[in-house]
């Protein structure tokens, strides 16, 4: 058995999952009066917690949403015919990009080295600047979650 | 066959029907998460008006994407993500996540009694107490202990709603309890507590 009276993590652990805490934790706890009334103080607080009253929504949540759903139209078809659609579409990229290969190539060859750097160097620019765009979007909100 | 996978079933041709054009079991899905939703959405933001917005957005959100669910979750832990999210991003775009501001729930028209059997008259006292000092947490925190005492759910669940990993979800929780028990323990010192 621990001399040390518990952590608040080792009390609620015990109020909440009694079968996963350790041995020496019940022990303490069933020894000591001062621990013994935090958890049962904790118990109290999850108990009320439990009662307390849960936030109501619109008795019509339901109508006035399906009031603003647009007309009923079979998505899961044009959904299929869509992704069809799009499968042809690639198909048809892949095979012409094989049949006019050379044509292709030689219209890349003839243009300029400066301006494919360019083009790149702009796509990497745009790259980084979206990313580094969502990294500070990602850290901004986990600083708010910390709450620091 | 067991239980979950029956669940599952069910719920893929709820899908496939509203995606057929069903509205009606759309209906179905909105009275079956409302309650989850209202909880989320009530937790984290504070103005009746602008809970009431939300939630329609989150609603017309996850018709409009329902198509791109995929059932790796349930649909009620799907739109609890959605709503959690839109919540998250309506209180960044107004900075309102510091803990308890502009949080003045209106009460009077938008709880509701939960049960009000003799045994639970002990409590009332302390439960109207909590709900005063549960709103002082920070939004976030407010959630997740709802989450959790109110609505029972797995931290795995509540990490699948949140996006936060199982043992941060443990940890904001632990220190969630505490800050809620320090709040009453500031204005109520009549116990150890």
């Amino acid at each position: 058995m621990t001399d040390h009276h518990l952590s608040d993590a080792d009390i609620q652990e015990y109020v909440l999952h009694r079968e996963n805490c350790r041995e020496e934790v019940v022990e303490h706890l069933q020894a000591c009066g001062l621990c013994m009334r935090k958890a049962a103080n904790y118990r109290l607080i999850f108990e009320a917690v439990e009662l307390a009253p849960a936030t109501a929504v619109d008795p019509d949540l339901a109508g006035s949403i399906l009031a603003q759903l647009p007309a009923g139209r079979n998505r899961a078809r044009r959904d299929r015919v869509l992704v069809y659609l799009l499968a042809m579409a690639g198909l048809v990229v892949v095979v012409s990009g094989y049949l006019f290969r050379r044509p292709f190539l030689q219209v890349l060859e003839n243009v300029p080295a400066l301006l494919l750097c360019l083009v790149v160097a702009a796509s990497l620019a745009i790259l980084l600047f979206r990313a580094r765009g969502m990294v500070k979007h990602y850290q901004r909100r986990m600083k708010m979650l910390e709450f620091s | 066959m067991d239980h979950n996978s029956i669940n599952r079933q069910a719920e893929k041709q709820l899908v496939e029907r509203i995606l057929q054009g069903d509205s009606r079991a759309f209906g179905a899905v909105i009275k079956s998460t409302e309650r989850l939703v209202g909880q989320i959405v009530g937790r984290m933001i504070g103005n009746a008006e602008d809970r009431k917005d939300i939630i329609q957005d989150i609603y017309l959100n996850a018709f409009k994407h329902l198509s791109g669910f995929r059932h790796a979750a349930k649909l009620s832990t799907w739109i609890g993500h959605i709503a959690y999210n839109t919540c998250l991003n309506f209180l960044e775009k107004r900075r309102l996540f510091l803990p308890g501001k502009n949080f003045h729930p209106e009460e009077d028209e938008n709880t509701q009694a939960s049960n009000t059997t003799e045994s639970l008259i002990i409590h009332k006292q302390l439960t109207a107490i909590l709900s005063e000092k549960l709103a002082l947490l920070p939004p976030v925190y407010r959630t997740l202990i709802v989450l959790f005492h109110q609505e029972a759910m797995s931290y795995a669940e509540i990490g699948e709603i949140t996006s936060l990993p199982e043992g941060t979800v443990k940890s904001y929780l632990f220190r969630a309890r505490k800050q809620l028990k320090e709040h009453v323990l500031t204005d109520y010192k009549k116990d150890e507590l």
